[in-house]
This record gives structure tokens, C-alpha cells and sequence, in this order.
């Protein structure tokens, strides 16, 4: 942490509101990123952003310098984008999702050979709302990892600090994420074969299916 | 010969460079020999590259501005909440510096109770002493005489007379008693100082049941008490933390609270931060204003947005070093200053974001029913020979008072406009 951060830290503490955001301004982009893929949609994304800097705000003197700022501050942008999505979990009990998810981490490999790859199926414009969905459909704990991992590359010691979990736990779970994630976008592809790459652009590929 | 279930637990950390060795070429042999995970490894890595090539969105537009006034919000809530807790709890604060001081007394006394013993000892020390004086043969007798009757007269007094006791011999024991109290705690040196600090502290805590919020501003007239009160409870209102800084808080905290003033938020573009702030500076004083200490200031929620110049493209990437700066001029002047740093700076570099105007003169109104319907009830009960003297006159009086001072307050805070001016560095 430089000098000049450490000084807003000081001034932060005592709830100095200029120097908390120009301490929190360049953690701000990548904490709505984390949310915008999490939650899925800009608005929720921008709600629950702001909700994390009131928070972190609001914590300030709980900051103990233990951990690094930055992971501490995507700490609590997690666990609130998780929070979120267990309240909507609440809300709306009905997904179509179901049969991807397995909590217990367990995933069952099932590869179909002869077809493309994904890549190849998918047009570059469209990448953007196939891969939102696809990980729309991931469990939580998959999506989250994805997320930190191949959206905003943290490394496995920083996400092993994120989430306080062992990094070799980790390893394993963006493996199977990862393989998971994989899988779903094939199955998209199995399910609605020439008309997926159609869909997608025709804008209908944004809502689940 | 490791299975495909074990090669594809392997597949990410392949992916991401991390394995090594015997695993490596192992994983290696397998891929080159077999289709199935071939194929999969391709996919899962095509997937990967595509996920990195998503490009971060930006944050929405208005996410600052929104973020800035739920801060503030935050602010103004923890601010409620220190003050409340001071007024909940100031009754069990002034007790328990009154126990101190008690506390403090009994333990001087207490040690005076050993000095006591010691007593003829001192006195024998006196004596000595005075035998050096002894060539003046007099003065050995009446000044011997003297401090024995002060001390033992001290002595058997009160507890009260046991600290001006101590206060009198401290000379002979200076350390042990001066350790004692510095030991015992940390008692403010007013409270020491000022014998009856109770009633002190007791009559702050009260206005500031009156005032709540305004905790500093009352710092001009008693800042011991607000010292103490800002060390008993230093883990709470660790944002009170010197005098200075309180008093200005406490002036744009009236800012946000009563909306005393009409505030007036600008961004300046700049390519010279320093001749920019330099420049801010001379045209403030030049129309008679001052600056304030920079903290936070209110932005109005309802702040109505009116740009002077048009906003350039630099402005949609927020520059990171910023400076803030604060001030308050004449509200006659506030045309003027417009004016004068459109001159200086461009139209198109000065930008005002938002104006929030005072409610001053809708609250006048209001004041000025209330004090006219206290007037009338004062003036109906006038033929009442007891009215005069009846608890309803006497708290309608003062309330009458408080109306009044209160509208000399914002009538003297809408003589002026805060303005707030955050320099940015534009390339």
C-alpha cells in the first residue's frame, strides 16, 4: 500500500468522504464487474456495487490491514453478490436450471465428439450473451469462481483469499467449474442446434431458455 | 497409466500453467494419445480464451454521483448516532468524572494519610532547613512555627482540605504525587484544574440535548469540555479529532442539517492543478470569501443542474488525482464569481454541476408563525396576575428565544454560499 493510500486510509477512517472514494476509485470498476456477471443484469449490478461501498464505508474501522485492501474489499463484493443471489433464490423458487446444478461439486463428464466446438457455433458479436447465460446457469459457488478466475483473473492465492478457502480446493473447483461451464454451452448448442446462432442474434438467446 | 477421469481433473491446471514435472509430461502423453480428452481440453481452453476476451463494462454513469450521496447519507447517520449516544450516556460520563475526581482525592488523601506518618519527619527536614536560614536568628522560629501549623492544620480537614493539602506539600513530594494522579487516569487537566467539573460537563450535555448534532460548534465556548468528551469516547467519534477540525465540521455539518447556506458544486478541468487551485484561491478572496477546510460538503439531492459551459469529452473518464476545495463567499458575490472564473478559465473548463438553494426563506416563515402564535398565548393570559411567573409563560419564552436565535442563525448563514470546486487534471 503506498503512502498516499495509507493517508486516505487515515482520513477514511474518520469518515472522510472525499478520500474514501478516491481510496475506493480504482476498485470500483472491477467490483461491478464481479457483480454485473454474478447477478447478470446492469441494474442489480449498480445497486448492489453501491451497496458494497456503503458497506465497506460503513466498515472501515474493522479494516485491520491483516489482508490486503483489495482483497478485502472483493471479499465483501462476493459475499454480497452471493447474499443477493440467495435473496433472489428466495424469491423466485422456480428455475429450469436445476439440472445443472450440483451443489455437492460433483459433475459427470459426458462428451460429445463429433459436434464443433463452441467457438466455432457461437459468432463473435453473440459471445457476449451466450457466455452471460451459460454462466447464469452455473451453481453459485461455479459461478463465482469463474467469475474471479477467467473474468477478472485473480490468481488461485488471491481467490484462495477471497473466499477463504484452501487454494488446492481451489484448483479443483475451477476445474470442475470450468468443465461445467463447458458442458452447459454444448448442451445449449445440442438443444436448439442451427437455431441457437439465429436466437442469439435475434436478441431471444438473452432471456434463459 | 493414469485414467481420462484423472487426466481431466488436470485439464485447468495444464490450462493455467501450473503443472510441472512427471504430472506434466504425463498429462502430455495422454492428451497426444487420446482423442476424447484432446477434444476436451480444446474445448474447455476455447472457452477459457473466450471468458478472458470479455471486455470489462463500465460503471454506470451516474454510479458516482449516486455512490457520493449515500455516503454522505452514511455520514450524516453515524454523525446522529455518536451525538446521540453522547447525550444518551453524557449523565453516566459526568458521573464517572465526578468519581474520578472523588476517587482521585481519596487516594491523595490516602497518601497524604502515610505522608502523615512521615510527618515529623518532614518536619524535622523543615527544621533542618530552617537552620540554615538560623543567622537571622528570628525568622528560624516563625518559619518553622508556620509550616507546622499549615500543615497540621491541613491536615485533620476534609477531604476537599486534603487536596489543597497535597497541593501545599507537593513541593516536598512532588513525583510520587503527581504520578499518583497522572496514574489513576486519564483525567483532563480541566477537570483537575476546575474542582466542580460536574456541572460543567453536565450544563454541555444538555444544549447539546438542545443542539445534537452541533457538538463542535459549541467547541469556542467550552473546548475542554468537548476534549474530554472527545477522549472518553474517542473509539465512537474518532471523526471528532481535533479541535480545528471539529469546528468546521460542525459548519458544513449545518450545511447538510439545516440547510443553512446555498451550496454550489463546480468542476474545473485544468492542465496545471496548482495555478488552477493558485487562481480559485485569488478569485475567492478578491470577492471576499474564505476557505474552508476541505471535507466533505453536501451535494443537495434535488440540486437543480444548470452547465455554464458544455461538458468536454474529457469529462466522461474521471481523471483520478482530484483536488477539492471549499469555500464560502458573499451570496451577493456568487454572480460575480461565476462570472469572474468563466473569464478565467473558459467556459467550457469550469462546470457547475448543481446548485442547492437554502430553504431560508420558507423556514423564516415557519419561524415567524410560531413566534407570533407564542406571542399571542403570551398576550391572552396577560389579565392572569400568575402567568408571569407559571411554568407554560416561562417555557414559551424560551422557546420564543430559540426560534429567534435560530433565525438569526440561517438569516446569517444565507448571506452566504458554500462553494465547492473539485479540480481535475486534464491532459
Amino acid at each position: 500500500m503506498s503512502e498516499n493510500e495509507k493517508y486516505l486510509l487515515g482520513l477514511s477512517r474518520k469518515g472522510d468522504v472525499e478520500a474514501f472514494e478516491m481510496l475506493m476509485e480504482k476498485y470500483q470498476k472491477k467490483v461491478f464487474n464481479i457483480a454485473l456477471r454474478l447477478l447478470g443484469n446492469h441494474d442489480d449490478a449498480s445497486e448492489v456495487t453501491q451497496e458494497v461501498f456503503v458497506k465497506i464505508f460503513k466498515s472501515m474501522d474493522s479494516f485491520k490491514g491483516e489482508s490486503q485492501i483489495s482483497t478485502w474489499i472483493y471479499r465483501i463484493a462476493t459475499n454480497t453478490c452471493l447474499d443477493e443471489l440467495r435473496k433472489r433464490k428466495n424469491k423466485w423458487v422456480m428455475s429450469l436450471d436445476e439440472e445443472y446444478h450440483r451443489e455437492n461439486g460433483d459433475y459427470i463428464i459426458q462428451v460429445e465428439d463429433n459436434k464443433p466446438t463452441p467457438d466455432v457455433i457461437v459468432e463473435q458479436k453473440s459471445l457476449k450473451n451466450a457466455i452471460n447465460n451459460a454462466i447464469d446457469k452455473l451453481s453459485e459457488k461455479y459461478k463465482l469462481i469463474i467469475v474471479l478466475r477467467d473474468l477478472q483473473g485473480f490468481s488461485y492465492e488471491e481467490i484462495s483469499e477471497i473466499v477463504k478457502t484452501p487454494v488446492g480446493t481451489v484448483k479443483s473447483r475451477i476445474n470442475r467449474a470450468r468443465l461445467q461451464l463447458k458442458e452447459i454451452i454444448l448442451k445449449e448448442k445440442e438443444l436448439f442446434s442451427d437455431n441457437f446462432v439465429k436466437d442469439i442474434e435475434r436478441g431471444a438467446g438473452d432471456e434463459k431458455m | 497409466m493414469k485414467k481420462c477421469e484423472d487426466i481431466r481433473e488436470l485439464i485447468s491446471e495444464y490450462i493455467d500453467g501450473d503443472l510441472a514435472g512427471d504430472l506434466l509430461s504425463e498429462f502430455e502423453e495422454h492428451i497426444s494419445s487420446c482423442e476424447d480428452c484432446r477434444k476436451e481440453l480444446n474445448d474447455v481452453k476455447s472457452i477459457i480464451a473466450m471468458l478472458n476476451d470479455t471486455p470489462d463494462e463500465d460503471l454506470p454513469l451516474n454510479f458516482k454521483d449516486e455512490l457520493h450521496e449515500r455516503l454522505l447519507e452514511e455520514k450524516a447517520k453515524k454523525k446522529n448516532v455518536i451525538s446521540l449516544v453522547f447525550v444518551k450516556y453524557s449523565h453516566i460520563f459526568a458521573s464517572a468524572a465526578g468519581f474520578l475526581i472523588i476517587f482521585t482525592i481519596w487516594m491523595v488523601y490516602n497518601n497524604n494519610t502515610a505522608l502523615k506518618e512521615s510527618l515529623p519527619n518532614v518536619n524535622s527536614i523543615q527544621s533542618y532547613d530552617s537552620k540554615e536560614f538560623s543567622s537571622n536568628g528570628s525568622m528560624e522560629s516563625d518559619y518553622a512555627g508556620n509550616t507546622e501549623e499549615n500543615i497540621n492544620l491541613r491536615t485533620f480537614q476534609n477531604g476537599d482540605a486534603a487536596y489543597k493539602y497535597n497541593e501545599a506539600i507537593g513541593s516536598l513530594q512532588p513525583t510520587q504525587d503527581q504520578n499518583t494522579i497522572a496514574a489513576i487516569s486519564d483525567i483532563p487537566e480541566a477537570a483537575i484544574n476546575k474542582l466542580n467539573p460536574n456541572a460543567k460537563i453536565e450544563s454541555g450535555s444538555q444544549e447539546m440535548k438542545q443542539t445534537q448534532d452541533k457538538i463542535a460548534s459549541k467547541a469556542s465556548g467550552d473546548i475542554n469540555t468537548e476534549k474530554w468528551e472527545d477522549k472518553s469516547i474517542s473509539d465512537i467519534a474518532s471523526n471528532i479529532d481535533d479541535k480545528n477540525k471539529s469546528i468546521s465540521m460542525a459548519t458544513i455539518g449545518t450545511v447538510s442539517d439545516e440547510n443553512l447556506y446555498t451550496s454550489a458544486d463546480f468542476t474545473l478541468n485544468t492542465k496545471d492543478t496548482s495555478s488552477g487551485i493558485a487562481h480559485v484561491r485569488s478569485i475567492v478572496l478578491s470577492l471576499g470569501g474564505e476557505e474552508l477546510a476541505t471535507l466533505s460538503m453536501a451535494r443537495g439531492t434535488e440540486s437543480s443542474q444548470k452547465v455554464i459551459g458544455e461538458i468536454p469529452n474529457s469529462m466522461a473518464k474521471e481523471p483520478e488525482n482530484a483536488e477539492l476545495l471549499n469555500f464560502k463567499i458573499p451570496a451577493n458575490s456568487y454572480d460575480l464569481f461565476c462570472q469572474k472564473a468563466n473569464e478565467t478559465f473558459g467556459s467550457s473548463n469550469i462546470i457547475i454541476n448543481g446548485v442547492t438553494n437554502s430553504d431560508y426563506e420558507s423556514r423564516k416563515k415557519e419561524i415567524q408563525t410560531e413566534v407570533s402564535e407564542i406571542d399571542n398565548k403570551i398576550t391572552s393570559n396577560a389579565d392572569n396576575s400568575k402567568w408571569s411567573s407559571s411554568n407554560e409563560y416561562k417555557e414559551l419564552i424560551n422557546k420564543k428565544n430559540i426560534l429567534n436565535k435560530e433565525l438569526d442563525e440561517i438569516k446569517a448563514g444565507s448571506q452566504y454560499t458554500i462553494v465547492t470546486i473539485k479540480i481535475q487534471k486534464i491532459k
